[in-house]
């Protein structure tokens, strides 16, 4: 007799902590669609926290690693802010090194992906979309560990995805090694020619980009390794699979 | 009567089953993510250097001693060359003092210099060496001439002069003076 | 249009042809022969030009004319003429100090006052010609000592003058170094005995103005600078030696379009002339020949025009102009520099 209302109760118990859970587990979804700050497992955070920097040259440029509590220990600084030695002007043409790599500079291995984005600006500050960005020539080195994710990249923007795990404290390589912009910018030339009563003329030559700034934005996305292509969707809306054992990436 | 427990239990069981394994189908779940962005950039400053002949002349063992100063904002190439009349250029000669070999003859009859001149910089001297003429052609010039050329890069990086690097024209305007 | 001269003057060298000098006179009361025959009027003098070494003077004319300074007695003794007496000179013309060690300068000393004399006393010639073909014949004179006084002439590349100097009717040549000479008086000094001149030939002298046409001049490249080699050569008409009479270089620098020009003064007439550009600036190209060749007239100027455009590069540059002078009373030399040849 007894068993038999034991056995009566067990399907409903589990059923409700089942309704239970389904409730429970709608709150939480919500804060999931964000891609950038994820605090879940705060409890956890000491022995979890991803961090990870840009760096250029071989120097940290910006970084960003999570410490606790929702907080970060973060810095933003300048991209290319020692490219040219005192007093020097830009030359056109010349291939100034511009080395840009990521280290791991969290507490959890980590997936990392980098977003280029080059423009030109007029003197007056606003965009020339007319200009072309191939002129600002960042010259990039895909590769096996570096791989551009061409479906999804335009003139203006590259993504690069980094295909292995970063380790902790790791660097990766540089997928990059210089900077040109191209002399075509300081060759074209708008004239005026002035005839005067004689038939004679003189020209004037004003450089047509004169004045103009191009600029260069490089975000560093990283994103944990566990569970990575569910991380990588959530995150950043690209599928991958994992096509090693060693955890090698590569984009669908 | 057993049956319709079992029946029953199934039922709530599989309901219950269902519930569960729709929290982990379809969730979206959080993860760490992190970022750092940087940018840069640099203003183009577009315009033609300017160059100035430096010289210093001695009277006996007649010879000039030149030298060219980058006076204008943008680094350079230089060439020179010497103008004198036929009844000169034999005895002409070109030398740089001491050891230093920085300027180049071309086929043209210019001397190169061999490297970049920035801004403000000073070139190393060249040697201009002649003979003064017999009386009866007592009056002769010796003409400088010096240019200057941007400095262009090869795609590997390395720097060279185009001395016939014309300009790339994308607009024109006219203007007509007014006649008197 | 500007036109700048260019300072420098390329005077060439003043050639001296010394014609074969006449024999040094000698007082005929020295070695008198026999007497002069003071009636005589039908002495003959010839003027042969065709020995003196200026070929030109084979086919100008040149007017001679003679002047009768002095009369002659029986015994050689000269007397100046009543027309050259007491006119207002710081030495009068004069014959008395002469003997046989008056030396050549001396006799050319005195040459020089007869003909001041002469012009003085506005004197007219005693008989004039003017030769042709090199030759000319004065005739019927009377003797006594004249005046061989010729004037200036010209062909289109010389200037010949011509030194007065005295010869006396008759003459005689007799020397006692020369055992083949006569002691005897030549009333007609023709053919071997014939005149000469003595010349001194002298460039005549033109100019060579080049133009530069600039049509279109880019003011943002910069100052557009061109440079001018000019040799001239020339034949010498006797000689025949090709002389460099000029060899130099010039320029000018253009900071507007336009035209402009400089001047190269006294270039000997007859030169060949060959000026190129040699420098068309940073960024300029020739529209008209490189070279052009001409030939230097006396007292014009010869023109001649290069043009040029801008060629579209962007390269910069200017020349310096550095001008050596001798200077012959310090005998050194000097320098210069300047923009273009035009300062």
């Amino acid at each position: 007799m007894m068993k038999k209302r034991k056995a009566k109760k067990a399907p409903v118990i589990l059923l409700i902590v089942a309704a239970i859970c389904l409730i429970a587990s709608t709150v939480g979804s919500a804060s999931a669609a964000l891609t950038y700050h994820s605090e879940h497992y705060s409890a956890e955070v000491v022995l979890n926290s991803i961090g990870v920097t840009l760096v250029e040259n071989g120097k940290g440029v910006s970084y960003r690693d999570y410490i606790k509590d929702d907080t970060w220990h973060e810095a933003t600084g300048v991209l290319l802010e020692n490219m040219l030695e005192e007093g020097e002007e830009l030359q056109l043409g010349k291939a100034y090194k511009e080395e840009i790599s990521v280290t791991n500079s969290g507490e959890i291995d980590s997936y990392v992906r980098v977003i280029l984005t080059k423009s030109w600006r007029k003197p007056d500050g606003q965009k020339d979309p007319a200009l072309s960005p191939e002129l600002i020539d960042l010259h990039l080195l895909p590769s096996e560990d570096w791989v551009i994710d061409e479906d999804a990249s335009t003139p203006e923007r590259t993504i690069l995805y980094y295909t292995k795990i970063l380790p902790i404290g790791a660097s990766t390589p540089v997928l990059s090694d210089t900077l040109t912009i191209d002399p075509a910018i300081g060759s074209k030339v708008i004239e005026t020619v002035t005839t005067d009563k004689d038939g004679y003329k003189t020209i004037t030559y004003t450089y047509e980009y004169d004045g103009y700034k191009f600029n260069i934005d490089a975000e560093v996305h990283a994103v944990q390794t566990h569970n990575v292509v569910d991380a990588i969707k959530s995150a950043w809306g690209v599928d991958v699979k994992v096509v090693s054992d060693d955890g090698m990436i590569s984009l669908q | 009567m057993n049956n319709r427990i079992n029946k029953r239990t199934i039922c709530l069981t599989a309901v219950a089953v269902f519930l569960i394994a729709g929290l982990t189908v379809g969730t979206a779940m959080a993860y760490f993510t992190t970022y750092a962005v940087a940018q840069g950039g640099y203003t183009i400053k577009l315009g033609g250097t300017e160059t100035e002949i430096e010289e210093k002349v001695e009277l006996v063992d007649p010879m000039k001693e030149i030298t060219i100063q980058n006076t204008g904002d943008y680094d350079c190439y230089v060439r020179l060359k010497a103008l004198v009349g036929d009844a000169f250029k034999e005895k002409m000669k070109y030398s740089e003092p001491g050891e230093e070999s920085k300027w180049t003859p071309g086929a043209d009859g210019y001397y190169y210099y061999s490297d970049i001149l920035k801004p403000g910089e000073s070139s190393s001297q060249l040697k201009v060496s002649f003979e003064f003429p017999k009386e009866e052609l007592a009056q002769f010039n010796v003409i400088i001439v010096q240019e200057c050329t941007p400095v262009l890069y090869e795609a590997d990086g390395t720097p060279y002069a185009d001395w016939n690097n014309t300009a790339d024209v994308s607009q024109s305007f006219f203007v007509q003076e007014e006649g008197e | 249009m500007r036109m700048r001269k260019n300072r420098f003057k390329c005077r060439y060298g003043i050639m001296i042809v010394s014609a074969m000098i006449v024999s040094a006179l000698i007082l005929p009361r020295v070695y008198a022969a026999a007497a002069i025959e003071t009636d005589r009027t039908d002495c003959t003098i010839e003027v042969d030009l065709w020995e003196n070494g200026a070929s030109e003077l084979h086919y100008l004319p040149v007017e001679i004319d003679f002047y009768k300074v002095a009369d002659v007695s029986a015994a050689g003794i000269y007397t100046v003429v009543d027309e050259l007496n007491n006119l207002d000179m710081e030495t009068p013309l004069d014959f008395a100090d002469i003997d046989s060690e008056t030396t050549h300068a001396e006799w050319q000393e005195k040459a020089a006052i007869a003909k001041e004399a002469v012009g003085k006393a506005e004197m007219e010639p005693t008989v004039s010609c003017v030769t042709e073909a090199g030759m000319a014949v004065a005739d019927n004179l009377s003797v006594g000592l004249y005046l061989v006084d010729a004037q200036q002439t010209e062909s289109e590349l010389y200037t010949y003058n011509f030194i007065p100097y005295l010869i006396s009717l008759p003459n005689n040549y007799y020397s006692a170094e020369d055992e083949a000479s006569v002691d005897a008086w030549v009333y007609d000094l023709v053919g071997d005995k014939a005149l000469t001149l003595k010349t001194e030939r002298l460039d005549r002298y033109g100019d060579l103005e080049i133009t530069k046409e600039l049509k279109v001049y880019n003011e943002t490249v910069g100052g557009a600078y061109f440079v001018f080699q000019v040799e001239a050569f020339k034949t010498d008409v006797d000689s025949k030696e090709k002389v460099v009479v000029y060899s130099n270089v010039v320029s000018l620098l253009f900071e507007n379009p336009g035209k402009d020009s400089i001047v190269i003064e006294d270039i000997p007439a007859g030169a060949e002339v060959v000026v190129k550009e040699v420098y068309s600036g940073a960024g300029y190209k020739l529209e008209s020949d490189a070279e052009v060749n001409v030939m230097i007239v006396a007292d014009e100027t010869v023109k001649v025009n290069f043009t040029n455009t801008y060629d579209e590069r962007l390269n910069g540059g200017y020349g310096v102009v550095n001008n050596f002078v001798y200077n012959s009373e310090t005998q050194e030399w000097t320098w210069e520099a300047t923009e273009d040849s035009a300062q």
